[in-house]
């Protein structure tokens, strides 16, 4: 999983994934997790997906949206977006060195 | 365990978040419990998350410092050093043991209890002195004009509080004054030497509310700040007092049970700690400005 952020703490992973999901558009909770359930396979629980979300809103990395309806959405910024293409390089880099260090100890 | 259950758990859990992230998160997290299936570990989850969202308070978007009543915390710190001192501290065969290992080295020993001794005293003489300094003030705040009228209200606001406060502040200082002329039994020189550190913070909070009355009057605040000055230098001295004792019990530490040296550690610690607490609301509350009072004119002062 990716580097972890200090501030982040343990919910550095599930940060990562609230941050996918909402790269391509707002969402409300029940959403994200239906979202983060559909594309990674982890389904996360109230508690987490909350404290995660408070500590990317602390950050300023999502804000939340007026709401439409009763459900309130957020959304991503644009700092959320910078921090997000730097945890998926780190991520390429991991995989990378991975399938190199897979491939060497298949030779 | 049925489904039900598992979301009235679920909810009830969430009265355990701190009220800012109730304010915050509270509805929509509370939507989310009764429109998903709850399990055992979502219960779980939320305890954990509610544990967590106490720790990291301060991320709560919005959240206020967490600030404690400065009276329950007092008050508290006045029954937690009495617990401390009684059966704590007060164990007769332990401050006699460890003072006469202490004695060992000589004068020093006595040395050491004089001075916790004085200082302690000092530290309570100058909590009264500062009762004295706002008492003047209260008596000539009428003949101030043009505040006279406010200042005699806030005045008498501070009688009916002295007047509520001075039977425990009598109370302790009997209980300090009997113990230090060894009415009972005689706690020796050691006990003499550290008594004071656990009577002298109660009577420092005990006086702290008339200096905080008198600080809401513009003609009252410098008293109430120079009584503040007073209960700093009483912390001061009450700290320097622990520092002697600090040593005079680490001479005769050897004979020290863990019970005594943890009672008497923790005592010192909370003894330190609330009369800090005491001087420096105080001085927070009565401000170094002395209040502007408008020029005078030809018609005498003017009104504000």
């Amino acid at each position: 999983m990716a580097r972890r952020t200090p501030e982040l703490g343990r919910f550095t992973d599930v940060a990562l994934l609230v941050l996918i999901s909402l790269a391509e558009g707002q969402k409300h909770g029940y959403r994200m997790i239906s979202d983060i359930e559909e594309f990674s396979g982890t389904s996360l629980e109230p508690g987490t997906l909350y404290g995660a979300l408070m500590r990317l809103e602390e950050r300023g990395w999502i804000e939340a949206v007026q709401p439409a309806e009763r459900r309130k959405p957020y959304r991503i910024t644009d700092g959320g977006r910078d921090a997000l293409r730097e945890q998926l390089a780190t991520l390429r880099r991991i995989e990378q060195a991975g399938v190199r260090r897979v491939a060497w100890g298949t030779a | 365990m049925r489904a039900g259950v598992l979301r009235a758990v679920a909810g009830a859990v969430l009265s355990l978040y701190p009220k800012a992230w109730r304010e915050r998160y509270g509805e929509e997290v509370a939507d989310l419990v009764t429109a998903r299936p709850v399990r055992l570990r979502t219960v779980a989850d939320l305890a954990a998350g509610a544990g967590d969202a106490w720790l990291h308070r301060r991320r709560i978007p919005g959240a206020r410092p967490l600030r404690l009543p400065l009276a329950a915390v007092l008050v508290a710190g006045i029954y937690g050093l009495w617990l401390l001192w009684s059966p704590g501290a007060r164990d007769l065969a332990g401050l006699g043991s460890v003072w006469d290992e202490a004695a060992r080295a000589g004068s020093l020993a006595d040395e050491l209890s004089g001075t916790a001794t004085t200082m302690f005293a000092s530290a309570g003489a100058l909590a009264l002195l500062s009762l004295a300094q706002l008492g003047t003030a209260v008596r000539a705040a009428g003949k101030h004009a043009p505040l006279g009228a406010a200042a005699r209200t806030t005045g008498r606001r501070v009688v009916v509080t002295g007047l509520a406060v001075v039977l425990p502040i009598m109370l302790v200082l009997t209980m300090y004054a009997g113990l230090m002329l060894d009415a009972g039994e005689p706690l020796g020189p050691l006990g003499g030497a550290i008594t004071g550190g656990f009577f002298v913070p109660p009577l420092m909070a005990l006086i702290l509310p008339l200096p905080l009355i008198a600080a809401t009057s513009p003609v009252l605040s410098p008293a109430a700040r120079a009584a503040g000055k007073s209960l700093t230098v009483a912390a001061v001295l009450n700290a320097i007092a622990w520092l002697a004792v600090a040593v005079l019990v680490a001479m005769g530490l050897r004979e020290a049970s863990p019970w005594f040296v943890t009672s008497l550690a923790a005592g010192a610690v909370l003894s330190v700690g609330m009369a800090a607490l005491v001087a420096r609301a105080v001085l927070r509350r009565a401000p170094e400005d002395p209040v502007m009072l408008p020029e005078r004119t030809q018609l005498g002062r003017a009104p504000f």
